[in-house]
């Protein structure tokens, strides 16, 4: 096949990735603009006067901002304990070649988190923290932390070892050549696994609906209020999840390179 | 400065002896070379004296301390390793200096020694540098820099010049024999190549399957090689070794009997046995001399001499001939064996049997 094809051929599949991907958000952000009326019209509308009735009527009638301060608070928490219990594991493991805790975290991210709810439920109920934003902090550590090992592991792994070993000979403690010569090495990683983190703790869903009370909700277990037994409100929610979805995507495209760079690391390790 | 002394160390990874019980004392301020093919354990035993591997059994200690159990942090030696291992992202001064802060040395302090071997090795124009933006021969100096400038009891070199292109690598290896000559620090080398085995070391140790083969300076290990194994490994071309068999007191190779008589006590010599004879110890006989005729199959003239490859016998043969005797392929050569030269090992044990038995009284 020719060149001038294969390229033709690229491009259409690149449309149709991207149709499949793009459509839902263009849906969800147009229709957060219609008018209550045609946000449910079927077949949707294309041409339709924007009005941001939805907007006021999210902002009137939830507490948004402050919605919007426990995501980032719980976000914010859960990636940083991530990173400090995520960073030393996934260079210990990286180090030891002792891979077993890793896969465990692994599969502790893959079970689903329903699994979980209740045991913490008790548990938290337990010691008073159902409600507040801590249960949410800790227990989206377990989205965020396994997060961090990953994504830190291929990193720590393509720093030659010599390098590790060099240090310890020239008297340096593991903590510090963590500190002094790992953690400087991997920062392209850091900023993707943080990234990474934040984004998936603040799209989750689950924990925040069980875990929380009317105060200490996430945005995106808030969002969910919209969906009524009598009546859906669905322009409101289109609001919603477009302010939902923009704090993950200014972050995706801001650091874009460096993600794309930092994803592939595992694929090309050494 | 430190002695160091493997007393029956023995080490395995997993299932496999890589050292089976190995002793060998160190005396301090002595520059050895431990040489010996890939595998031969060179590498790991310079890897324990560093603390970077566990040692199965027996002891080793560095000075009077009992090192089996001390974390590399805390045996104050220093290693150059084969790929320099420098820290990506600090600079040449840093790399350096960062040894000495760990050991909590005043600020001051560090300044002076690291000007100071930086002076030394001619490295302070790159002192701001990061290792990135150094060539290969710059980053092995600050790599020896790094060594160094800890003043350590010892220090540890793996394969350091390997990495090096070929002119650059006789440079820095007369370069690290001048400065650890005069710095007198007990230093082990480990090397493939025993051209820097010979150059460097004040002793060699040849390895083989984790095993010492001969311990000794340059000079003994290449006129005094204890085994076959010795023989062939130090010297290049490598050394000819022909078959022999013995015939009353007399050797024999193919059809020809040797003037190599057998005296002595040679009761404990087998039927069979080889001639070890490096290739210098061939000469071009006199027309009036029964000699080896070779058949010539290759030239090497390397400008001061000649390597000649040929046949004699039926086996390949290689004689080192002076660069002004012409010598051409396909030529029946006369060659001399210098038979006083040459070394008799036992053809089972691939010792080498004792010049007394075999050398004209």
């Amino acid at each position: 096949m020719s060149e001038k094809w294969v390229n033709r051929l690229s491009l259409l599949q690149l449309v149709a990735v991207a149709l499949v991907v793009l459509a839902p958000v263009a849906w969800m952000v147009l229709s957060s603009f219609k008018p209550s009326s045609e946000v449910t019209a079927y077949p949707p509308k294309l041409f339709f006067s924007a009005t941001l009735d939805n907007y006021r009527q999210l902002f009137s009638t939830t507490p948004f901002a402050r919605y919007a301060l426990n995501s980032f608070w719980v976000s914010t928490g859960s990636t940083l304990i991530g990173l400090l219990l995520g960073v030393p594991a996934g260079f210990a493991v990286s180090w030891s070649r002792i891979t077993w805790p890793a896969t465990v975290t692994l599969m502790a991210r893959m079970a689903p988190g329903t699994l979980f709810l209740l045991p913490w439920y008790l548990m938290f109920s337990q010691v008073g923290l159902i409600g507040s934003l801590w249960a949410l902090i800790l227990t989206h550590a377990v989205i965020t932390m396994p997060i961090v090992i990953w994504v830190l592991m291929p990193f720590f792994d393509a720093i030659p070892r010599s390098v590790f070993e060099a240090a310890q000979v020239d008297g340096c403690s593991a903590v510090r050549i963590l500190m002094r010569i790992a953690l400087p090495l991997v920062v392209p990683g850091l900023t993707v696994a943080s990234i990474l983190a934040f984004v998936y703790s603040w799209n989750y869903f689950q924990f925040a609906l069980v875990l929380s009370n009317s105060d200490s909700k996430t945005l995106v277990a808030a969002a969910f209020n919209f969906i009524g037994e009598g009546a859906t409100f669905w322009g409101a929610l289109m609001a919603a999840a477009t302010l939902i979805a923009l704090p993950p995507l200014v972050l995706a495209f801001a650091v874009q390179r460096r993600l794309v760079s930092g994803l592939a690391i595992g694929a090309v390790k050494g | 400065m430190a002695s160091v002394s493997f007393d029956r160390v023995v080490k395995c990874f997993g299932d496999v002896t890589v050292i089976p019980e190995l002793s060998l004392e160190i005396p301090d301020g002595e520059f050895i070379v431990f040489v010996g093919p890939s595998g031969c354990g060179k590498t790991t035993l310079l890897r324990m004296i560093a603390g970077l591997e566990r040692i199965d059994a027996g002891t080793l200690r560095i000075g009077d301390d009992i090192v089996n159990e001390v974390p590399p942090a805390r045996r104050n030696i220093a290693m150059v390793f084969q790929d320099y291992a420098l820290y990506p992202h600090m600079s040449v001064r840093q790399n350096l200096s960062f040894g000495l802060e760990n050991q909590k040395l005043p600020a001051a302090e560090i300044a002076r020694r690291v000007e100071q071997v930086a002076a030394m090795l001619q490295i302070e124009p790159y002192l701001n540098r990061r290792p990135k933006a150094l060539s290969g021969g710059q980053r092995q100096r600050v790599a020896m820099g790094r060594a160094m400038v800890r003043q350590p009891r010892a220090f540890l070199f793996d394969e350091p010049l390997s990495n090096l292109d070929a002119k650059l690598r006789v440079d820095v290896r007369g370069e690290i024999k001048k400065l650890f000559h005069e710095l007198r620090t007990t230093t082990v080398f480990v090397t493939h190549d025993q051209v820097e085995a010979m150059t460097m070391a004040d002793r060699i140790v040849v390895l083989e399957k984790g095993i010492i083969q001969q311990v000794g300076t340059p000079a003994e290990v290449y006129n005094q090689p204890a085994n076959l194994f010795v023989a062939g490994f130090i010297g290049t071309p490598t050394m000819n070794f022909m078959p022999l068999q013995r015939s009353g007191t007399r050797w024999r190779w193919g059809q020809r009997l040797l003037d190599l008589p057998l005296h002595g006590d040679a009761g404990g010599i087998g039927a069979d046995a080889v001639l070890g004879l490096r290739p210098e110890h061939w000469a071009v006989a006199p027309e009036s001399e029964q000699a080896f005729a070779m058949q010539v199959e290759i030239t090497e003239p390397l400008g001061s001499d000649t390597f000649v490859f040929g046949k004699i016998e039926g086996q390949r043969i290689v004689a080192r001939l002076g660069a002004e005797i012409p010598v051409t392929v396909g030529e029946l050569l006369p060659l001399r064996p210098d038979l006083e030269r040459a070394h008799l090992f036992d053809a089972v044990s691939g010792k080498a049997l004792p010049r007394t038995v075999f050398s004209r009284p």
